[in-house]
Parts: structure tokens; C-alpha cells; sequence
């Protein structure tokens, strides 16, 4: 894996907002293709900052976001077609349908000659209820929703995915459901770059976790590294280490 | 990419229920607007035919021009019946009603619809384009793709245009096919094609607002303080700036009351009376005297009211509104220009009928000769100011959207 | 509690961003309005002095009875109110060539105006969210989770609302008085400032009302971007059409000929019925005549008709009661047709005033039109003030007339060979048309109606939201 180029690269990688604040602080990653990074932290650690980077809503202090090798800050539409994004609160178009919401993304991504049968594969692959594909967006539930946001995400075929807190205000059925897709789409080759506060999922899903602390990755493990520590303890540690230091 | 944005815009449209709201409300307006101004017209054609002088008669009249139905403008005071008498030009008749409610508001034709629904309408639909999406978060959710910024921004107003555009030119070519049934009123081809003119000019004003809509979405976070903005922005726009500009511009000119110039002409005419009653010349002379000084005071009004509809035009085009006003107005022929054009041919006929006494003395009452008012070309009424009104218009629109892409180039959407 | 609820209310609208916007707005477009009307006003007043002085000149040089008819008229003068109201006072004239086409394209902005409409729109910017808002932030689960009354929180809301708005529009108001009164030559009077506290309660009361609307639509919808669409629907309707529409659904529904068309009539009445009728009449009186005199049927001359007169004495009485007869069938002729002509002119007046009445009413649906004509009758630049003035100059033309008979007999004692209609004569002691404004407490009776419309449709709307609001569903 690791002669593999990195789908995901973070190399160097600082902000430092206007009001001073240090959200990302150097940052290192380098997620490849077949695997599932999971990026533990508190809120505020950087996480989801990290991701704004990497889709280009923000611009880096310092330091490069690379996509399939390509630098985003410089050829951003290039580099976003190879990623595909599912962010926490997925909202989507509430008048439409599930199938008009998934066609509009497709066609967004690049795919233009999907039809009907594509899109209902894809979200029966997802394990969406047969009857809401053409049922409005707006009464559907949170796992709802955050199905139809992978959905999207695989009908795109991209060969990166980001996630923000995908496992947030899911019922346990439906969080597992959705480690079922992970694992599928990683066997297929995706690179996936997760973040989560899920420690136990986390566990279960990621090939590798990050912590990161104050903008910093503190730590970065294996599963194999993970199997013969207790993840919690360690994460509960840093947590507690980064209270006393401050 | 921009046309598959374009096409969810207006299935998104077609899917809410506001859609339906605003569109039928303005149908209906649009509707009872011909409705009530079609009545407007016909009875004042009535009375055209009422007053039209009988052949030799020194009477001015012009009857009322059909695409008043559309653009009331001046064209009732350029229906009223001028006479030609030794003092000079009295109004025979003038005032059609005595119901003075009428006077207290704005006359619904198309053009105070179009001038004040409609861009109300084209402002609330683009004032949360932006400002929602990434409330909801699909503004990000596109952006996570190869989708580029311009590429929304485009595919959001061509959308939003066509949704505004296509039910209302639907709208207004039916309510005109069903005037055009009315066997009362006829319009020539040159009507026709101003009619389409106003139309173009309609859709380029709905376009400025949409926008201006985009713009003030760009520029805000919440789509609550859109709202806010975009009501005050309109309500400046349309209300306020293009009458506040004539009362400033009066301030800077001096111009005559109308008054006044009444009884410098009453004065003039008793002078000249006495002389003659005292012997003093003949009464031709006395005649030419007064027509002359009368002249001269009419130039130099126009001089000092040009002077005014020029500064004040100026000012007033701060706002678009007033730009479309102008030009709207002047492609119907019933605008300030058009009427400055017709007082001008009016004095015009006092003066042939005025040599055509003194020539002979013994006129009958029946000999004069005829009043005929030809509206200007359509190629000098746009040379005159409506093609520069509706580039500018067209200008305001651009800018709009340009500023809005680039406040959305760096807009936040997380 | 409700003062708690009252002074959120109030802190809320106050450190919010439509209220500063607001604020902002107010302060700039009042007192620049009342800047460009007070100049315009002074304006206006020099210029009246100005032919005021001129028509004196002009009556020591041509004070003859010919010429004075177009010079000597009864002018409605510029008023100092007109630095706030414009009214009817507008100078749309359409009886002269030299008319002044500006106004009827950009009728002018005043007070009345900028109360009528950019307060209510004010209004419902506040008032549209009152309850949706809450909703959808949360908060109102929470004050009502504490035990709080769904009355109190109702009219609370009301109450807190109303008065911040009023807080711009006053602090505007005031500005703008200030600049009226830093100019020397504005003069108002204790009537004038009776008149403006009127007007301040019936925008009070116009502001009131719209809040409570916006509230009541608030209370409709479960989202505040569905409760915004409706308010401005409803606003839209109420201030922009409907006053627009009314005078013409009024026309449909209680229809008048056309003054051109009265004329017309009269025209015809006066001339070709009357020489019809005049014709007819003498044949019937001739007829007679002619059985009683026979010679009146022999064609003579008027040269032997005079020769004949000169000898028979018989043939005399004949002639002169054919010619008395004449005459009386003419007189006759005249004094029908004139009584038609009257008729028909009243007729018209009656169905005139019907469809301007009717118009009214139907125009007072919308509140703005309420408000409108309450100001500008209190500010003796309405209707009312029009009413008034018709009957004052109409006073004063009698009183002219009857100078001018005096001034003939005067004239005609002296010398009974004058032509008194050419004669110069000396009128600086003819009677002046002085307008005073309606008094005080004639304006209130007009504008009386108004303010209890407004009070109506207040409490409706208040009602209507405190129903909406116990009904309305927090989850």
C-alpha cells in the first residue's frame, strides 16, 4: 500500500484564521487507496477545518492539499473530480425528490448518462426504503438524509471520499448499515478520510486513526497497533493531558 | 454544468408553491390592468369623437393613442382640445372626470405593474439564491464538485430569468391577443413593434432586479437580513429616488409657474386690445404682436422647462426605475418628450392659423386649415433618449451581476 | 410578566439589524423630503406675492370689466402645512396650455407618503417573524415551557412591537420639523401643530394596525420565509392596488357621462333643440297671431310693413304683438332649455359625487387610502379642504359681482352713454379673496371617520392574531 500514490495528501498543512486562532498546525496525511482513515478530535481540534481545506472553502497559511496529486489551491474543478463529499447535516433540496436530488449531484459529478434504473441501484444499495426514492427530501429523517449524502457519494464513483461526521445522530441500525458501505467502498478502492467523534466506530471501521488536538495530529495508529491498546483509554488520556496543559 | 443548475432552478420553481402564488398574482394584476385601462380608453376615444373639430374648425385635437392602455403617461393631457383664438391657445376641453379619487393615486396600467410588482417579484426571487442554499448547505454540497462558481451563479439566474420570464411574456401576449380582439382598438404595425420594444425593455427591468436580488444574497449571510435590505433597497428605488429627483432638480431651475405665464398672456393680449381701441394700428398688427410675444414667452419656457426635465431625467437616473419610466413612456408616445413635440406642433398650427386670417381677413370659421399630429419615429424617439435609457438599464444589470460574482468568487460557504 | 416580555420585545427590535436599517432610512429620506418641500413651498410663496403685486399693477393700468375675467380668480394659495403634505395641492392643471407634465409622471413625495408607505412596510418587516421566528428559533417553546400566558405573550408582542417602530419614525419626524422651522418665512400656527399631533396619532394608529396584521400572518405560518412571502402579498394588495383600482371598479359599478359629454349636451340643448324649439314655439304663437290678425299673413316688406304701421293703427297692434309674440317664444325657448341644461349639468354633479363617493369607499379598504384622506383633510390639503374651497371662492364671486353691479350703476349714473364694459375704472377697493383654512374643528369632524376606521381595523387585526396565536401549534 505504501508504493501506492496517496489518494488524500496533506502535506505541512496550517490555517490561522483572521482572529488568530491556529486550527490546523502542520498537518501531515497521506490517505491511500483501499483504506479508511478515521480523524478522531474534540470539537474545535481541526477536523472539519482540515476538510474545508481540502475542498478548497478555505484557503491554507501554509502548506499544500494535494487530490489524486493535484494541488487544490491551484486547480481546484480539476481536483474536485476526484473526491466526493458527505457532510454532517445533509440537507439537500427538500422539494425534491430522493432520485432528483441524487440526479442533480450525479450530473454535477460528471455523470451525465445515468438513468432511472442506475439511480434506484444505487440507492437500494444504500439500503433506502424502495418507497421514499420519489418521496420528498424535506420529510425525510436524519439517517434518511445521510444515506441519500452517500448515495451521492457513490454514484460519483470518485476515488477519494471525505466525511464529516457521518455517524452523528444515527440510530445504532442505521450507523451500522453505514459501516457496511465503508467497508464495501474501501474494498472496492475508495480512499476514505473520515472525521468522527465516534471512538467505538471508529475503531471498528478505520485502518487508521488520527487524533488531532489543537490543529496537531498527536497521534496516528494501526489497527494492528490499536488492537493490543484501548483506544478509549488513550483518546480519554490525550483529552485529559491537552485539560491539564491548558 | 451551467444548464444542469439552470434546469434544477426552474424545476425547483415549478415545485414551489410560492412559484404559483406570485405568478398568478401578477397574472391577475396584469389582467385587470388591460381590463380597466381598455375601459379607460375607449370611453376616452368616446369622447374624442365628441370634440373631433368639424373640417375648417381651428381646433387641435389628437386622439387617444392605444398604447396608452399600456402606458398612460401624458397622454390624457395630449388628448385635450386645444382651440386658436386671438389671445392664442385656450384648452376647449380638457379634464375627462370629476372623480378626484383619481388624482389621489397611481393609475394601474402595465407600466406601474411591471414598474412596481414586478420587480418586487424578480427581487424576492433572487434575494435568497445564495444566502439559502448554503443555509441548507448544498451550496457546499455543489461546490464539492467540479462545479465552478461562475457555473452557479450563471445557471441560478438564467434559471431564475426563465422562470420569471417565460409565464410573464405568456401572460402579456395573451392579455394583448385578447385586446387586440376588441374591434374598438387597432393597432398599426408601428404600434406593434413598440409594444414588443416595451416588452424587451419589461424583461431587461426584470432582469436588473433579479440581479440586484443576487447581489444583495451574495452580500449577506442570513436570508432574514436579505429580506430587510432588499425591501428598503426597492423601496428607495421605486418610490422614492425617481420623485425625490424632479423636487431637487426645481430647486436648481427656475422655471415659470404656469400661472404666471397664463397672465403674462393675459397681459400681453389687454395691452395690445387697448392700443387698438385707441386707435393706435391695425388690428393684423396688434395680432402679430401678440402672437410674436406669446412666442417668445412659449420659447423661452421651453427653454427653462428643457432645461428641468434635463436635470431632473439626470438625477432621476440614479434608480433604473426611472430609466425604464422614460424610455417605457417614449416608445408609447406618451412621454415628456413626445409631449414637448406635440405642444411644439400645436404652436405651430396656432401660427398658420393665425396667417392664414391676417392673409384673409374674411375667413369664414369653416376654412382653416386641418390639425394633424404625426408621433415621432421610433427611430428618433430611441436616438432621443430611450436607447440610452435602455442600456443603461441593460448597464445597471450587468454591473449588478458582475458585482455579485465577485462578492460570490469569495463568498464563505461553510 | 408582560412588562418582561414587553421590554424583550423592544431590546430585541432595538439591537437588531432591521432596526438600525430602518433608522438609518428614516433619518436620511424625512428630513431631506421636508428639506426639498419646505424650499418648494417657499417658492411657491414668493412667487404668489409676486403676481399678487403684479396683479395690482396690471388692474391700476386695465381695471376694466373686459379684462379682468382670466386675471381675477380665486387662488388657492400655498399653504404652510404643504412643507410636510402635498395633497390635492399637486400642480397637475389641466385647463392651461402651459400645463406642467413632471407631477403626473412623478407625482411628488411628502409625509402622507412616506408614512403610507414605507411605515407599513416597515411594519410587516418587523411584525413577520414575531411568532414564525420564534418557532424556528426555539424560543417560544421555552416561554411558554415557563408558564407563560398565551395572552400576555400575544399582546406583549403587539405592544413592544409597535412601539419601537414608532420610536424611527418619530425620531425622523422630529428632525424633520427642525428643519422645517430653522427656515425663516415657514409660519405655523397653533392649528398647524393641532393638525400634526392628529396626524402623528393616525400614524400611530396606521403603524398599529400593520404591526398586528404581521403578526396575525406571522401567527398563520410555521416558517418565517412562507410568513415574509404572504406579507408582502397582502401588502401589496392593500397599498399598491387596491386605492390604485378603486376609482375605476367604481366607475364600472356607478358609471357618469363624461364632462365632455355634459358639454356636449348642454351644447346642444343651448343651441339646436333651443332653435328648434324656439322655431316651433313662434309658429305655434304666429298661428294664433295670424287668426287674429290676418294681415300678419301677407308678405310685406320691411319697408311697407313700416309704411303700413305708420298708417293703420290696427295693423300696428298687429306687428308689435307678432314681435312681442317672438320674442316670448324665444325667451320661452331660452328658459326651457336652460332649465334642461341645468338639469342635465345636476344630474351629472349628483352622479359625479355618487362615483366619487363610491370610489372612497371602495378605496378605504386599504388602510392607506384611510390614511391618506385623514391626513390631508386634517391638513386642509384633501377633499375636504377642495369642498371648502369651492364654497369660499363661490362666496367671493358673489360678493365680486355684486361690487361689479355697483360699480356699473356707479358708472352708468354718472354717465348712461358708457360703455361701461371698456371703462377703466378704479377697483382698489374691490373685495379680496382671502383663503383662511377651514376651522380647526371641521377638519377633526371630516378626519373623525378616519381615525375610527383605523382603530377598527386595529383591534380586527389584533384580534385576528390573538385567536391565530392560541391556536398556534410550538412543537
Amino acid at each position: 500500500m505504501a508504493d501506492q500514490k496517496p489518494i488524500l495528501k496533506a502535506d505541512d498543512l496550517s490555517k490561522r484564521y483572521e482572529d488568530g486562532v491556529l486550527a490546523v498546525d502542520h498537518l501531515n496525511l497521506n490517505i491511500y487507496p483501499g483504506e479508511v482513515y478515521c480523524l478522531l478530535g474534540a470539537n474545535g481540534a481541526g477536523k472539519t477545518t482540515t476538510i474545508n481545506l481540502f475542498l478548497n472553502f478555505i484557503p491554507p497559511t501554509t502548506g499544500t492539499c494535494f487530490i489524486n496529486g493535484i494541488d487544490v489551491t491551484k486547480d481546484p474543478l480539476e481536483a474536485k473530480k476526484y473526491i466526493a463529499f458527505v457532510s454532517e447535516n445533509v440537507m439537500l433540496y427538500g422539494n425534491f425528490t430522493a432520485r432528483q436530488n441524487l440526479d442533480f449531484f450525479a450530473k454535477l459529478g460528471g455523470k451525465t448518462a445515468l438513468d432511472k434504473d442506475d439511480y434506484y441501484r444505487v440507492m437500494r444499495r444504500v439500503s433506502l426504503q424502495e418507497k421514499a426514492f420519489d418521496q420528498r427530501v424535506k420529510n425525510f429523517s436524519k439517517g434518511m438524509r445521510q444515506k441519500l449524502g452517500i448515495a451521492i457519494a457513490v454514484i460519483k464513483d470518485a476515488p477519494g471520499i471525505l466525511l464529516d461526521e457521518p455517524t452523528s445522530g444515527l440510530d445504532p441500525k442505521a450507523a451500522t448499515e453505514f459501516l457496511e458501505i465503508m467497508a464495501e467502498l474501501k474494498n472496492e478502492g475508495k480512499a476514505i478520510l473520515m472525521s468522527t467523534h465516534d471512538i467505538f466506530r471508529a475503531k471498528e471501521i478505520g485502518d487508521r486513526v488520527g487524533i488531532m488536538r489543537e490543529g496537531r495530529l498527536v497521534m496516528e495508529q494501526t489497527r494492528e497497533e490499536l488492537q493490543h491498546e484501548d483506544l478509549n483509554k488513550i483518546y480519554i488520556d490525550y483529552m485529559k493531558s491537552a485539560e491539564q496543559a491548558t | 454544468m451551467t444548464g444542469t443548475i439552470a434546469r434544477k432552478e426552474i424545476l425547483s420553481n415549478l415545485l414551489s408553491y410560492k412559484f404559483y402564488v406570485v405568478i398568478l398574482l401578477a397574472a391577475a394584476l396584469v389582467a385587470t390592468s388591460f381590463f380597466v385601462m381598455t375601459r379607460d380608453y375607449k370611453e376616452r376615444l368616446a369622447d374624442y369623437g365628441l370634440i373631433r373639430p368639424k373640417p375648417g374648425e381651428p381646433i387641435a385635437v389628437n386622439p387617444p393613442n392605444p398604447l396608452s392602455i399600456f402606458a398612460k403617461g401624458l397622454d390624457e393631457a395630449m388628448a385635450r382640445s386645444f382651440e386658436v383664438g386671438p389671445t392664442g391657445i385656450s384648452v376647449r376641453a380638457g379634464q375627462k372626470s370629476g372623480n378626484t379619487v383619481f388624482a389621489f393615486f397611481p393609475t394601474p396600467d402595465f407600466l406601474y405593474i411591471v414598474r412596481v410588482v414586478l420587480s418586487l417579484i424578480a427581487l424576492l426571487f433572487g434575494f435568497d439564491q445564495v444566502s439559502r442554499e448554503k443555509e441548507a448547505g448544498t451550496l457546499r454540497q455543489m461546490l464539492a464538485n467540479q462545479t465552478s462558481r461562475s457555473a452557479i451563479l450563471i445557471g441560478k439566474w438564467a434559471g431564475n430569468f426563465l422562470s420569471l420570464a417565460v409565464p410573464f411574456l405568456l401572460v402579456t401576449t395573451l392579455g394583448t391577443a385578447v385586446l387586440g380582439l376588441d374591434p374598438d382598438i387597432r393597432f398599426s404595425a408601428d404600434q406593434v413593434l413598440r409594444l414588443a420594444l416595451i416588452l424587451v425593455l419589461t424583461l431587461v427591468y426584470i432582469a436588473v432586479f433579479l440581479s440586484l436580488g443576487i447581489l444583495v444574497s451574495t452580500l449577506t449571510r442570513r436570508a432574514s437580513s436579505s429580506v430587510v435590505i432588499l425591501l428598503f433597497i426597492w423601496a428607495v428605488l421605486v418610490f422614492i429616488l425617481p420623485n425625490l429627483g424632479t423636487l431637487v432638480a426645481r430647486q436648481m431651475v427656475d422655471v415659470p409657474s404656469v400661472r404666471a405665464l397664463s397672465e403674462k398672456r393675459q397681459q400681453v393680449w389687454t395691452r395690445e386690445v387697448l392700443l387698438r381701441i385707441r386707435g393706435v394700428g391695425d388690428w393684423p398688427s396688434h395680432i402679430k404682436t401678440i402672437s410674436a410675444e406669446n412666442d417668445a414667452l412659449e420659447a423661452d419656457y421651453r427653454v427653462k422647462f428643457d432645461r428641468l426635465v434635463k436635470l431632473s431625467k439626470n438625477i432621476n437616473r440614479i434608480s433604473p426605475v426611472a430609466g425604464f419610466v422614460y424610455a417605457a413612456t417614449e416608445i408609447a408616445g406618451t412621454g415628456i418628450g413626445e409631449e414637448g413635440a406635440f405642444k411644439s406642433e400645436v404652436v405651430r398650427y396656432k401660427n398658420a392659423v393665425l396667417g392664414k386670417r391676417l392673409a384673409s381677413p374674411d375667413l369664414k370659421s369653416s376654412d382653416y386649415p386641418a390639425f394633424l399630429y404625426r408621433y415621432r419615429p421610433l427611430g428618433r424617439v430611441l436616438t432621443r433618449g430611450a436607447l440610452f435609457d435602455t442600456a443603461w438599464l441593460a448597464v445597471c444589470g450587468i454591473l449588478f451581476f458582475a458585482l455579485s460574482y465577485f462578492v460570490f468568487v469569495r463568498y464563505d460557504v461553510r | 410578566m408582560i412588562r418582561t416580555i414587553v421590554r424583550k420585545e423592544i431590546l430585541g427590535n432595538i439591537l437588531s439589524f432591521r432596526f438600525v436599517v430602518t433608522l438609518a432610512l428614516l433619518l436620511i429620506v424625512v428630513p431631506v423630503t421636508t428639506f426639498v418641500l419646505t424650499n418648494d413651498y417657499l417658492k411657491k410663496v414668493a412667487d404668489a406675492s409676486l403676481r399678487q403685486s403684479e396683479i395690482e399693477t396690471y388692474l391700476r393700468s386695465y381695471g376694466h370689466f373686459n379684462r379682468i375675467g382670466n386675471i381675477l380668480k380665486a387662488a388657492q394659495p400655498p399653504i404652510s402645512f404643504n412643507t410636510l403634505v402635498r395633497g390635492l395641492s399637486a400642480d397637475v392643471n389641466m385647463a392651461e396650455f402651459d400645463d406642467d407634465p413632471l407631477p403626473v409622471m412623478f407625482p411628488l413625495v411628502d409625509l402622507v407618503f412616506v408614512v403610507a408607505i414605507l411605515m407599513s412596510l416597515v411594519a410587516l418587516i418587523f411584525a413577520y417573524d414575531a411568532v414564525s421566528g420564534e418557532k424556528e428559533d426555539g424560543t417560544l417553546k421555552l416561554m411558554l415551557a415557563n408558564g407563560l400566558a398565551r395572552p400576555k405573550v400575544v399582546l406583549a408582542k403587539v405592544a413592544g412591537g409597535a412601539v419601537t417602530l414608532l420610536v424611527p419614525f418619530l425620531m425622523s419626524l422630529i428632525v424633520g420639523l427642525l428643519v422645517i422651522l430653522v427656515h425663516p418665512g415657514v409660519d405655523w400656527k397653533a392649528a398647524d401643530w393641532g393638525a400634526l399631533g392628529l396626524i402623528t396619532l393616525g400614524t400611530v394608529l396606521y403603524v398599529m394596525l400593520f404591526y398586528a396584521l404581521g403578526v396575525f400572518i406571522s401567527a398563520r405560518h410555521h416558517a418565517s420565509s412562507a410568513s415574509i412571502m404572504t406579507s408582502l402579498l397582502v401588502w401589496v394588495l392593500l397599498v399598491l392596488v387596491v386605492p390604485s383600482l378603486s376609482p375605476y371598479i367604481a366607475s364600472f359599478l356607478s358609471p357618469t357621462p363624461s364632462r365632455i359629454q355634459v358639454e356636449r349636451e348642454a351644447e346642444r340643448l343651448g343651441d339646436t333643440e333651443r332653435d328648434d324649439l324656439g322655431r316651433k314655439l313662434e309658429a305655434e304663437r304666429m298661428r294664433e297671431l295670424v287668426a287674429r290678425y290676418p294681415v300678419l299673413n301677407e308678405r310685406l316688406s320691411e319697408a311697407d310693413q313700416k309704411r303700413l304701421m305708420v298708417r293703420d293703427p290696427a295693423a300696428r297692434a298687429a306687428f308689435e304683438a307678432a314681435t312681442k309674440a317672438k320674442q316670448g317664444a324665444w325667451d320661452e325657448a331660452n328658459r326651457v332649455q336652460g332649465d334642461k341644461i341645468d338639469a342635465v349639468r345636476r344630474a351629472a354633479a349628483q352622479k359625479e359625487e355618487a362615483q366619487t363617493e363610491l370610489a372612497r369607499t371602495i378605496s378605504m379598504v386599504s388602510p392607506l387610502s384611510v390614511f391618506t384622506y385623514l391626513a390631508t383633510d386634517l391638513s386642509s390639503t384633501g377633499l375636504r379642504n377642495e369642498a371648502y374651497f369651492g364654497r369660499i371662492s363661490g362666496v367671493w364671486d358673489r360678493e365680486f359681482w355684486d361690487y361689479a353691479q355697483k360699480k356699473i350703476a356707479d358708472l352708468q349714473a354718472k354717465d348712461p352713454a358708457t360703455d361701461w364694459w371698456n371703462t377703466a375704472v378704479d377697483m382698489s377697493d374691490r373685495p379680496r379673496f382671502e383663503y383662511r383654512e377651514e376651522a380647526f374643528g371641521g377638519r377633526i369632524q371630516a378626519a373623525l371617520p378616519g381615525f375610527l376606521l383605523l382603530l377598527g381595523y386595529g383591534l380586527v387585526f389584533f384580534v385576528l392574531a390573538y385567536v391565530s396565536f392560541l391556536k398556534y401549534d410550538v412543537r
